[in-house]
């Protein structure tokens, strides 16, 4: 069921103005543009209006995250078939199931061995025998895989006439330029299900309607004459594939919806409780795939007592938060889309270089010494040395995230960390042009929002136990009226 | 500080605000009606981060079994607290180092970088959690709790940069362990929180005492400052609404010549000699006869050359003049609120001086025996910009608390001075202050 926003759909999307794009206005308070929404956003927003308000303003994005997928189950599916399939395309392995389990075995040596022997025994060998004689026909530079997608304009027709252009991007778990098919993966569903995991169409919709209304001259060169717009469509899981229509009304309606409670619940007021009034589950009926269910259904713990004047107190530390991630990075995703590659150099965003080689897990770069003085600037301050290498263009490309280790020269080496890539898109892209993309670290004021919903959400049923725990004792004395006191007085001495 | 001739004697070393600061933070914090949580309010230079290392060092005397999580916001303030740690005689092996680099691995040293808990060895994971004083940034704290004892203290140093949610976020992450007490190290005052929302601005001390009838420790004697500099901080402290501080002995009189530092004279223009001269440790410079103006860069900051070139100028003539028994002076700092003049004073300093230009927010937490600071504003309305900010004209008082030895301000005294801006008419009328004309 789909819960209408009130407001459905948006009068107009609010980008960034030219003066706060190109930075010359001081960064302060609301943002004066609406979000930059990723397709996770978008599809919880679509599934519950809840969903999306826990997203943006509690930093819990798990509603449609299932429990095997947040302990890296999912991760790893999709990690392997990344790296099978192009070692199987290149001849490496042979399209034997044993040999492609001893892979399996050397690859995830790092996860817990119950996490691997699962992920083998219920995904991966259904999807390997299911998928064996198609692995046997691969050839080289077809499969490519994680590609980043992002579009500020992203057409969505209305129902009656005219349409909504919205900002969107995503990654795609895989692109087959041979079959003319954009592939999203995942271990959810059950053998006996025939149709897709929720929403799991629609996402694959999502990101095919991004990747074909990218404009041609905003293609990297090396994708220059592919028409995304025929691709079809495929959701796959361990047990079966599903086709997905792309002319759907519906996927249309659930856009339009989806983005109207993006930018209410951004922009505060009403729609919290608006939010909350209209969420698509109930106790009685509960959705019992949803990743928020303990959120949502929680039974209240009696102590702290002050709950109520801990959550009035805490909730004006959410939406800033939310807004501060709105200015760190939703206004860097509008920058590198619409403004011109040297005025993101010169804003210290960008170093637009060159990949000269790649050994193991470092890339080396060629970058002149003005296009690394953003790179030099942040070693001398201190900063985190974490970039992004961007390969492709911002609309279409792929994103590696990247460690400085040193430079010689011109030469700067980066590390990717934790990641095994495949090998077809790094062997077409060297040497390549690249970006190196420096991010404030926005994640983090996720994971404070995150916290400070934890804390305000936990506590003891029983006295005792409250009475004994330093925690519950400084919330109490901080919000209530119990005395906080610098050190101990003499009465209680 | 002043320094003990025994680490171990540091708390002897200690004023009674000290003293009773450090018993409050040795306390356990629950009670039947009352709740212990102390905050040390430390203005620059009073010790706040001594008295945090010497309490870690009783708890331990106290219970060697304790463990403390000790927290910082920045990594340089985690780095200067494992000194004053190390100082008071604690091993590598009982102060562990958190980084979020993989990479840093040093058993010896006692610094251990990891991503999550899967990058270590069971063996590795021992160490930390037999470790009795774990130290890290607030936002690394998550990696530092999982390896934490139950009922351990929790002390949060320079908490005028945490913001209330990150506060409540690292009370989050420690709750599973109970802790048994907790401590707040810092200065009210300094530097708020770096944010694009001004809701987040005020600290988490701040945030404490709007709530609840509070009054912190307050530390009241500095040992870093010449008494020269001292008054000029203390101005700005009376413009900020907050109580004086007094100078130790040892540092009353603590100009560039008594930390052992030769000036060569003949090897300074005349023109700049009253400037540099070490006997004028609080100098104020005008720069109006420069005849340079503000000027506004494309993303909004601003700069000025004259001032800038004058910066970059007094930097050169200052490292090359003063000499110690290692060589030329080298511990100087030239800040300016604007980083469009950080870059204009960097343009203008030979290759091995141009870390010595920087912001004052990057300046925050460090000290310098000589500070040149340039305020670039330069306008016949007397227009300051977020200077004249409640929340950000802190900067003044944090950039000018940085000296040690020699604080050098170059400003616009039309712009800045008779116009209503209080801490800096404050400034302008400090006794110890040497004004001179900006050479041309």
């Amino acid at each position: 069921m789909i819960i209408m926003s009130t407001r459905v759909p948006v009068d107009r999307w609010n980008r960034p103005r030219t003066d706060i794009l190109s930075e010359r206005k001081y960064k302060s308070g609301q943002p004066p543009f609406d979000p930059f929404p990723a397709v996770s956003n978008v599809l919880n927003a679509a599934l519950c209006p809840v969903a999306i308000l826990h997203d943006m303003l509690h930093g819990n994005d798990s509603a449609l995250i299932s429990r095997e997928e947040r302990f890296g189950g999912g991760n790893l599916f999709q990690n392997f078939i990344a790296f099978l399939k192009p070692a199987m395309a290149d001849g490496k392995i042979p399209p034997d199931i044993q040999r492609i389990r001893f892979e399996f075995e050397q690859f995830a040596r790092s996860a817990p061995d119950a996490a691997r022997e699962k992920c083998w025994r219920f995904y991966l060998e259904r999807w390997c025998n299911r998928k064996l004689e198609e692995l046997s026909r691969l050839k080289p530079n077809e499969n490519f895989f994680e590609v980043s997608v992002s579009n500020s304009y992203a057409q969505f027709r209305l129902r009656d006439a005219g349409t909504r252009t919205y900002p969107i991007r995503g990654r795609i778990d895989e692109v087959d330029l041979k079959n003319h098919k954009l592939i999203e993966r995942t271990i959810k569903g059950m053998p006996t299900d025939d149709v897709p995991p929720r929403l799991k169409d629609y996402q694959a919709w999502l990101l095919w309607k991004i990747l074909s209304s990218v404009q041609r001259s905003k293609f990297p060169a090396f994708w220059r004459d592919v028409d995304f717009a025929s691709f079809t469509l495929t959701v796959e899981t361990p047990y079966r594939d599903f086709e997905v229509e792309k002319e759907n009304s519906s996927f249309e309606e659930l856009t339009h919806n989806a983005y109207s409670w993006i930018q209410d619940l951004a922009k505060g007021g009403r729609s919290e409780w608006e939010a909350y009034a209209g969420r698509s589950c109930t106790f009685a009926s509960k959705m019992t795939d949803c990743g928020l269910l303990g959120t949502c259904y929680r039974r209240r713990p009696i102590f702290p007592t002050t709950r109520s004047e801990i959550h009035r107190e805490f909730r004006n530390i959410y939406r800033p938060l939310c807004w501060q991630v709105m200015w760190d990075h939703h206004l860097l995703e509008y920058q590198k889309l619409e403004l011109e590659d040297d005025e993101l150099e010169n804003l210290g965003h960008v170093s637009k270089g060159k990949i000269i080689s790649f050994h193991g897990r470092e890339i080396e770069l060629e970058l002149s010494r003005k296009q690394a003085q953003p790179i030099l600037d942040q070693q001398i301050s201190g900063e985190s040395n974490s970039y992004v290498i961007v390969v492709g263009t911002f609309h279409i490309g792929f994103e590696l995230e990247a460690n400085f280790l040193r430079s010689t020269n011109d030469r700067y080496v980066m590390e990717i960390p934790q990641r095994r890539l495949p090998q077809t898109p790094i062997a077409l892209i060297i040497p390549s042009d690249s970006s190196v993309l420096r991010q404030k670290p926005w994640f983090l004021s996720k994971h404070v929002q995150r916290d400070v919903f934890a804390l305000e959400s936990w506590g003891f049923q029983l006295p005792d136990r409250a009475a004994t725990h330093s925690v519950i004792q400084f919330m109490e004395s901080l919000f209530g009226v119990k005395h906080l006191r610098r050190e101990r007085s003499a009465r209680a001495q | 500080m002043p320094e003990p001739s025994n680490p171990s004697d540091v708390v002897s070393t200690f004023d009674k605000e000290q003293k009773r600061a450090l018993s409050a933070i040795l306390d356990r914090c629950l009670s039947t009606d009352e709740f212990v949580f102390p905050i040390i309010d430390g203005p620059p230079g009073t010790g706040k981060t001594t008295l945090g290392a010497a309490s870690v060092r009783e708890l331990l005397r106290e219970d060697p079994k304790s463990q403390v999580l000790y927290m910082c916001y920045t990594n340089f303030a985690a780095e200067r607290a494992r000194e004053s740690l190390r100082k008071l005689g604690l091993r590598a092996d009982q102060v562990i180092r958190l980084t979020p680099n993989p990479r840093d691995r040093d058993w010896r040293e006692g610094i251990i970088g990891f991503k999550q808990e899967s990058d270590l060895s069971a063996n590795d994971l021992r160490l930390l959690k037999s470790c009795p004083v774990l130290l890290c940034t607030l936002h690394s704290s998550r990696k530092a709790i999982g390896n934490r004892r139950p009922g351990t203290r929790v002390i949060l140093d320079e908490f005028s940069q945490v913001d209330p949610g990150m506060f409540f976020a690292t009370i989050n992450r420690v709750r599973d362990r109970n802790p048994d007490g907790y401590a707040l190290l810092g200065d009210p005052k300094q530097l708020p929180v770096i944010t694009t929302q001004p809701l987040l601005r005020p600290n988490i001390a701040t945030f404490i005492m709007r709530r609840k009838p509070y009054t912190p420790h307050q530390l009241v004697t500095q040992h870093r400052m010449h008494g020269d500099i001292c008054a000029a901080v203390n101005s700005l402290r009376t413009a900020l609404g907050t109580y004086e501080i007094g100078s130790g002995k040892e540092v009353q009189q603590r100009d560039l010549t008594a930390l052992g530092y030769v000036w060569d004279k003949s090897s300074v223009p005349e023109n700049y000699r009253e400037i540099l001269d070490p006997s004028h440790p609080f100098v104020l410079v005008d720069s109006d006869r420069l005849g340079t103006p503000e000027e506004q860069t494309s993303r909004g900051s601003w700069r000025n050359v004259g001032e800038a070139q004058l910066a970059a100028k007094l930097t050169q003539l200052m490292c090359q003049s003063f000499r110690n028994s290692v060589g030329c002076l080298d511990d100087i700092a030239v800040l300016s609120p604007y980083v469009a003049q950080v870059v204009e004073i960097r343009q203008r300093l030979p290759p091995d001086l141009l870390k010595k230009s920087a912001t004052i927010y990057k300046a925050q937490g460090r000290e310098y025996h000589s500070v040149i600071l340039s305020f670039v504003r330069s306008n016949p309305q007397g227009f300051i910009g977020f200077l004249e900010e409640s929340e950000l004209k802190a900067q003044t008082y944090v950039a000018c608390s940085r000296a040690e030895a020699k604080l050098i301000v170059l400003l616009s005294f039309k712009t800045f001075f008779g116009r209503s801006h209080k801490d800096f008419d404050y400034l302008n009328e400090t006794k110890t202050a040497f004004k001179v004309e900006g050479p041309l």
